[in-house]
């Protein structure tokens, strides 16, 4: 059984925009912690994409590099980190579509890049659906650590016995931060924990800190006991 | 032997507020006296009106030595020179200026009352006013808010680079009224002379003043009590009378002041420049780089051992960016490590 985890991190990147995203200094560190956390747990970790690097076209190709290494009942993570973005007054897409602030040239804030140019929840939708195709009998893990992260998935919320959602914020709200993400402090914390007891595990840590989180955990039915 | 040497210090403070206690009261016994001497009548009255400057001044000075006394003790230091330290530890101007007009200010007061006690036709006590000319407010003000603005400055200061921030611990000196970052500073001379020349100016149209007050009667009194300098009045010009007025100064001067002032304090606005700072700066900026490639390196070399076999274009990419960011940091930090030899070269020059 394969076990590969897709990284991909956004952070300094934001400083050299002009689009009103600030810089999220903590991405680095929480993408290469998670990934010497993954290999020492077994999983087999690519060349995490960061920055400039993290457009569109090589998220989808290193997904879909990804899934063609897994067998049916292969497990896959993908980890995204930096920010997201909601579309509204659009006329673009729907309303509440949400997309990850994927490298782009055209980032400016305004006009803002056509949604389309963006890794966004369409594309993660398909990819979605691909997994299920390829390895219906695998766990496809999401672990989101951005703003509106759980409107990345909403419109699956059916895939639930083959898909696990870790999500930093609620569809409608940002993840919150200040020099570290919370999300990503509390879930490295749980990471010990099945996916069915990692909400408590969470939600103890925030409450130790005093911190106020509107993350979403959903684990996959079929994996309720799975630790990563 | 510390404590022993702040208590010598204490007394001999303690002397001279003593002596200085004596000293006035002794005087303000001795007034009537001297007003009534046997000695020609226009000396008598220039020794009355001396006096009567002195021991004011003195009687205000005790007023605030004895403040100081009560609640003057600090860290920083005892006594006197409570008053004169700036928010950056050293002796400040703007401090400096700001109580010697007050002293004066409060101490003509004084001296306008004790000449009306002390008039030659009896006890005038009660005909005292305490009046201002408009100069005497404004250059008061003035100094106040230069006072302001340089603390505002220093705070900014303070705030804007706390690291850089040289906060003075030990003990100011009195060079510091006139030192500026790079030695002696026109500006605080020049405000240090207007200064003086100003008080100077004030203190003799106040004994003027107090000459009227001590042997004017009653109407003479109301008269110079109501009388307030008109620069631009012609009828009212000294020149053309012996008329005295209350204590002034004219108004280009308080212009002066003002111009003064404001030299003052846009100069300490404007950052010096100074290499050692620089290259200080770069020093930082180079420091900064070399740890960022450091890290930089490191975590490629972690990325690089945990991240699975199998290179893809896309893995080389990765690989390739981190490595060509090291580059462009090693070139900016060789670019500021040249900058700095070369300042070092300046330096030793």
């Amino acid at each position: 059984m394969k076990k590969i985890a897709v990284l991909v991190g956004l952070g300094d990147y934001y400083q050299f925009t002009v689009n009103g995203n600030i810089k999220l200094k903590f991405v680095e560190q929480n993408v290469k912690s998670l990934m010497a956390n993954l290999v020492s747990r077994g999983w087999e970790v690519p060349f995490p994409i960061f920055d400039e690097l993290a457009t569109k076209a090589h998220i989808i190709a290193k997904l879909t590099e990804a899934l063609e290494q897994l067998g049916e009942d292969g497990h896959l993570i993908f980890f995204y980190s930096g920010h997201a973005a909601k579309l509204l007054n659009s006329t673009q897409a729907r309303n509440d579509e949400v997309y990850f602030v994927t490298s782009n040239p055209r980032l400016t804030v305004n006009p803002p890049a056509p949604f389309d140019t963006f890794f966004n929840e369409r594309d993660y939708i398909d990819f979605v659906k691909r997994f299920k195709d390829v390895a219906g009998k695998g766990h496809l893990i999401t672990i989101l650590d951005c703003c509106f992260a759980y409107g990345i998935v909403d419109a699956i919320l059916d895939d639930t016995f083959y898909h696990s959602v870790l999500s930093a914020s609620s569809a409608n709200a940002s993840a919150r931060f200040r020099e570290n993400s919370f999300f990503f402090s509390a879930f490295s914390q749980s990471w010990q924990t099945d996916l069915d007891s990692m909400d408590t595990a969470i939600d103890r840590v925030f409450r130790r800190n005093g911190w106020r989180g509107n993350y979403i955990i959903r684990p996959a039915k079929n994996f309720k006991n799975y630790i990563i | 032997m510390f404590k022993h040497n702040q208590s010598k210090k204490t007394d001999r403070n303690g002397f001279w507020l003593f002596g200085l206690i004596v000293l006035t009261i002794a005087l303000l016994f001795l007034f009537p006296c001297l007003r009534d001497t046997k000695i020609p009548r226009i000396d008598a009255k220039i020794f009355a009106g001396l006096s009567l400057q002195v021991i004011s001044l003195l009687v205000t000075w005790c007023v605030f030595w004895l403040i100081i006394k009560i609640f003057g003790k600090t860290n920083f230091k005892e006594g006197a020179m409570n008053f004169l330290i700036g928010d950056d530890g050293t002796y400040s101007l703007g401090r400096l200026q700001a109580l010697v007009w007050a002293v004066v200010i409060i101490s003509v007061q004084l001296s306008e009352l004790f000449a009306l006690t002390f008039n030659k036709g009896g006890n005038l006590f009660h005909l005292y006013q305490p009046v201002f000319s408009e100069s005497a407010m404004w250059l008061l003000g003035l100094s106040l808010s230069s006072y302001i603005a340089v603390k505002q400055i220093t705070l900014d200061k303070a705030a804007k680079a706390p690291r850089s921030w040289n906060y003075h611990t030990e003990k100011g000196k009195w060079e510091d009224i006139l030192m500026g970052e790079n030695g002696l500073d026109f500006s605080r001379c020049q405000m240090l002379l207007w200064t003086i020349l100003a008080i100077a100016v004030f203190l003799s149209k106040s004994y003027l003043f107090n000459q009227e007050l001590l042997f004017s009667n009653i109407e003479g009194v109301n008269k110079v009590y109501n009388n307030f300098f008109e620069e631009y009045n012609q009828k009212l010009l000294p020149s053309q009378g012996a008329e005295v007025f209350v204590p002034y100064l004219p108004w280009s001067f308080v212009v002066l002041m003002g111009l003064s002032q404001g030299a003052y304090i846009a100069k300490k606005l404007v950052p010096t420049f100074k290499w050692e700072e620089v290259k200080a700066l770069k020093m930082n900026d180079l420091n900064s780089r070399l740890k960022e490639i450091e890290d930089q390196k490191e975590d490629l070399a972690e990325i690089l051992a945990m991240s699975a076999k199998g290179v893809t274009q896309l893995d080389l990419l990765s690989k390739e960016k981190i490595e060509s960011k090291i580059t462009i940091l090693s070139d900016q930090a060789n670019k500021i490590a040249s900058e700095i030899s070369e300042i070092e070269g300046l330096l030793n020059q």
